[in-house]
């Protein structure tokens, strides 16, 4: 890596990439990223498979590099000064190995769930998904965003690679970013791509209109929806989830201002941000949870695990009394 | 004080309000459209004071250390009018002038200078009154601004007037840091010398303005009407014909030419546009009296050969047809090929309503400037108030010597235009790159009167300084 | 990466921001904006296209603005429907990959003077 790099690029960046393009793993762990399907059986060949990506299986493990990363940048090294993330941690006192390895998959873990309850509500819904477990690769994704985009494409058709070979044909994301990834910008740097990317609101959407099946919640509830821009605004899926929302007994959408939601939903500042920019990261979600909470709702559903991380952490720091929680989640607690 | 520019402004008005970052100092200093600034008239820094005495405070500063100051509202003026001409200026934004006092028993809102029009809109509509002005860009321009340019852009002028009808009395803050306030708290505006006038519609020239008193005005009821035309002179002999038969002012009177109308259309999934667009909101207390005159515009249409004309009663339609039409920087959404469109060079020019037609037709095919009869034009306009624009496009690719050609071109027909008509600009300001034209149609005598007048007001020059000059576009 | 390719992209970039008019309508939009131009998308466009132009100001100050954006997009949907939908927000990912690509760049050269 070249010095130069590091003197303009966010080490926390630098940080991803390398995690990417060595562990195949956004926050970098060497662990499995499959233990949450441990006891599903999901069979690796299927018509549909379904994409797990990074996000919430290691939502704990980025928790722990963002808060290490955020103690860099209070240090002024966010950027620029550090040669290296490492030296980094070190000086700050933090052991990155030290955190990660002391997380598992764990029950209190709100993020794994959602996968299991993604795979549960397919299921209810008459559709079985394969999984590549081990064999799934990491989307790459963040690189893009980071404009590592030579890094990027070389991954996609890497990736590429590995979804032919094991016949893999229509692909159904839950991570908002990735599937937007998987959808949208694979298609420009590999030659004759041919999956065909469905996000599961989509797809749940469209069977829940012909199961006709109708969930229900055990307790009223007024919910509000916070909109991932990634899902309102890149793969513009905006009508889905509210009429996912809509179609539960029980639940009462209070939406926002239209000015804020749908594709003109407010960025909660989750993501990226936090690893570069951590206090300014935090206004902005501020900002966005001060919004949400004026329509009066007691829970705060949304559908991507970089916003319910940081949904989660700003209500906690305004001590709002709201839960957030995803919505395939939900879902999944409606349906018989 | 004594120590460097920022450092004095910071101890001035307080050091979150100051900025000698030089991206903070480009954003600033730019104004809508092209050409960029150039790299040495960028301003030394940025201030943002949060309230009258801040402005004060910096314009004293200013003043003494015989300092340029360019005021900036949110800089969308685009003959030049926000943007350094001089090196070595300081940068004045109102955007922290934000108050909002609300005297509804009186009629009046009083504003701070940066309120936003569209966060203003939305206020007083909620309020049950109209902002009687729709400026193309009022997602981001200010009331200060607006009142500098006595602007009510899209809306017709002799329908609910000018802002400085509205502007019951300013606060201002003079080039010596003096704070004065100028008109009343009535309704009724003061007869004979109400200085107010020299700082409306002063484009910055005279003080800084930093509270408006403006006049609210209960809101009407609507009638909207679209008509598609096969020329774009039938559009002119509508309105005129609209007027010639005694009919009362529509609050808005749009065209859109049907070329210009397709990229907007397109956005929109509105189809092909039918012909050239026309539209006209008709405003009253009553309904039924809205309608009626909406009906009228529609026989007028009509009688002019309008393809279709109907009253639009579907609030999508509303919507749809007006958006395409407010939200003119959605016509360079249109593309040559594989090309992305630029806009060239720019004409508006406010017409007697006798020669809409010719002018027009004078656009199209009357001059003879060699590089604007090459280049794709698109027109539009406030027809109803008289107020056309062309705007000539280029591909992105096109060096940047020929699109300097265009918009040379375009100001010298705009100046054409006026001086054969005997007529003005009505929108976006006089200053600037209007100056050349100024001296022609008003003569060197009327310049060197309002360059007395500025000396007097303002002696070191240092407020807008080469706006008045015509620097820079001679 | 070579020169050539570095100057394309940047002209790419230079482009769109050539078609942006500066109108401002997205900066209430962006969610960093907090009073400041810097911290929102048309200064982020201006300071791009500038630093291009003019080599004005710094990397470090330019790779702080580009990547306190959080790509939301709320800017580029705002420029589509009101004004000329010069894709603000994929403008700003294009510098980004400007800035990492400039420095990789860089890096090449020291190393190879460095055998
Ligand atoms: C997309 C678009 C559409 C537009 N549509 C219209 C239109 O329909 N009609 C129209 O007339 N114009 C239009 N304009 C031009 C422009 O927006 C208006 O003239 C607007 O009123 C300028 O407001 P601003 O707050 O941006 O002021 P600025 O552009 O910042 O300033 C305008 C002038 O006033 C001075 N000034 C600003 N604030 C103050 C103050 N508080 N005290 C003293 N001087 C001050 C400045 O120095 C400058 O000379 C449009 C511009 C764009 C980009
Ligand atoms: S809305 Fe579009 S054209 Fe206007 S300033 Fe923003 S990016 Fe530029
Ligand atoms: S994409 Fe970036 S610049 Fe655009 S609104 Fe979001 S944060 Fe602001």
């Amino acid at each position: 890596m070249s010095k130069s790099l590091k003197d303009v690029i966010p080490v926390g960046h630098i940080y991803i990439k390398d995690n990417i393009l060595e562990k195949d793993s956004l926050a970098g762990v060497s662990e499995s990223k499959a233990l949450w399907a441990k006891d599903l059986n999901l069979p690796k060949k299927a018509e549909y498979t379904f994409f797990a990506a990074c996000g919430y299986q290691h939502m704990k493990y980025v928790e722990g590099m963002m808060g290490a990363l955020k103690s860099a940048s209070k240090m002024g090294m966010g950027m620029g000064k550090v040669v290296g993330i490492s030296k980094a941690f070190g000086k700050v006192g933090v052991d990155l190995t030290g955190i990660t390895a002391k997380i598992t998959a764990s029950k209190d873990d709100p993020y794994t769930p959602v996968l299991i309850s993604a795979i549960s509500v397919l299921r209810k819904l008459g559709l079985d998904v394969g999984y590549l477990h081990e064999e799934e690769p990491c989307c790459g994704s963040p690189m893009y965003y980071a404009g590592f985009e030579d890094d990027y494409a070389e991954h996609s058709r890497k990736n590429y690679e590995i979804f032919e070979s094991f016949g893999v044909k229509k692909l159904i994301g839950l991570v908002p970013a990735c599937t937007a990834s998987l959808r949208d910008y694979y298609p420009k740097y590999i030659e004759g791509y041919d999956l065909e990317v469905q996000h599961v609101l989509e797809v749940v959407v469209q069977k829940l209109k012909k199961t006709g099946v109708k969930p229900k919640v055990k307790e009223n509830v007024k919910v509000t929806y916070h909109d991932p821009c990634q899902l309102s605004r890149y793969l513009e899926l905006t009508d889905e989830p509210r009429e996912i929302l809509k179609s539960i007994e029980g639940i009462e959408l209070a939406d926002l201002d239209p000015e804020q939601c749908g594709k003109w939903s407010t960025c909660c500042g989750g993501g990226g941000l936090e690893a570069t920019h951590p206090e300014l990261a935090e206004r902005v979600g501020v900002r966005r949870v001060e919004e949400l909470l004026e329509t009066g709702a007691s829970v705060i559903v949304s559908n991507c695990p970089a916003c319910e991380m940081q949904l989660t952490k700003v209500t906690k720091k305004l001590n709002a009394n709201v839960k957030v929680i995803d919505l395939v989640r939900l879902l999944d607690e409606s349906l018989e | 004080m004594g120590g460097s520019i920022i450092s004095d402004l910071k101890k001035l008005v307080g050091k979150e309000n100051a900025s000698d970052n030089i991206y903070e100092r480009i954003s600033y200093g730019q104004d809508a459209a092209q050409p960029d600034l150039e790299p040495e008239k960028i301003p030394v820094a940025v201030v943002k004071p949060q309230s009258t005495r801040g402005v004060s405070e910096a314009l004293k500063y200013a003043n003494k250390n015989k300092i340029p100051i360019y005021i900036h509202g949110a800089g969308t003026a685009f003959k030049g009018s926000p943007k350094p001409k001089r090196p070595g200026s300081i940068l004045l934004s109102t955007q922290g002038l934000t108050s909002i006092e609300e005297h509804e028993e009186d009629m009046y809102y009083e504003l701070g200078a940066g309120v936003n029009l569209y966060k203003l809109e939305k206020l007083l509509l909620s309020r049950g009154y109209l902002l009687p002005m729709t400026i193309g860009s009022k997602f981001s321009s200010t009331i200060g601004g607006a009142v500098s340019i006595n602007t009510v852009g899209h809306m017709v002028d002799i329908c609910l007037g000018k802002i400085i009808d509205y502007v019951m009395g300013v606060e201002v803050v003079l080039p010596n840091g003096d704070i004065i306030e100028t008109g009343t708290r009535s309704i009724r505006r003061p007869a004979g010398l109400d200085y107010t006038r020299f700082f409306v519609g002063a484009e910055g020239l005279f003080g800084v303005i930093t509270k408006v008193r403006f006049r609210v005005i209960a809101d009407r009821k609507k009638a909207y009407v679209v008509g598609f035309f096969p020329e774009l002179t039938d559009v002119a002999h509508a309105f005129q014909r609209y007027y010639r038969e005694k009919l009362p002012p529509p609050l808005y009177g749009e065209v859109l030419d049907k070329v210009a109308a397709e990229a907007p259309f397109r956005l929109r999934g509105l189809g092909e546009p039918k012909g050239h667009m026309a539209l006209a909101i008709t405003i009253s207390y009553a309904q039924e009296e809205a309608d009626r005159e909406a009906q009228e515009m529609v026989r007028v249409f009509k009688s002019e050969n309008a393809i279709d004309a109907h009253v639009v009663t579907s609030k999508r339609e509303q919507t749809d047809y007006w958006d395409a039409r407010d939200n003119i920087l959605n016509i360079l959404q249109a593309s040559e090929g594989d090309e992305k469109l630029v806009m060239a060079g720019a004409l508006e020019s406010s017409v007697p309503l006798s020669h809409l037609d010719d002018v027009l037709v004078y656009l199209q095919t009357g001059h003879t400037y060699r590089a604007l009869k090459e280049a794709k034009l698109f027109i539009y306009g406030h027809i109803g108030t008289c107020d056309l624009h062309g705007m000539w496009v280029a591909p992105v690719s096109m060096p940047q010597a020929e699109r300097m050609q265009i918009a040379k071109e375009a100001v010298q027909l705009e100046g054409d235009v006026n001086l054969m008509w005997g007529c003005a600009s009505g929108e976006v300001g006089q200053t600037a790159s209007r100056m050349p034209f100024f001296k022609k149609r008003y003569g060197m005598a009327a310049h060197t009167m309002l360059m007395n007048v500025k000396k007097a007001i303002d002696p070191n020059n240092i407020l807008n300084p080469g706006n008045l000059e015509g620097e820079g576009y001679e | 990466m070579s020169n050539s390719e570095l100057a394309e992209l940047a002209k790419e970039i230079t482009d769109n921001v050539q078609r942006c008019w500066k109108c401002r309508m997205c900066v209430e939009m962006c969610p960093t904006y907090e009073g400041w131009f810097t911290q929102s998308t048309a200064g982020r466009l201006m300071a791009i296209n500038l630093y291009i132009k003019h080599g004005l100001g710094s990397e470090e100050d330019l790779s702080n603005m580009l990547y306190s954006c959080t790509t939301c997009r709320r800017c580029q949907e705002r420029c589509r429907i009101l004004s000329t939908d010069c894709s603000p927000a994929d403008t700003i990912l294009k510098a980004r990959q400007y800035l990492v690509r400039k420095a990789e760049l860089k890096g090449e050269r020291n190393h190879e003077q460095i055998p």
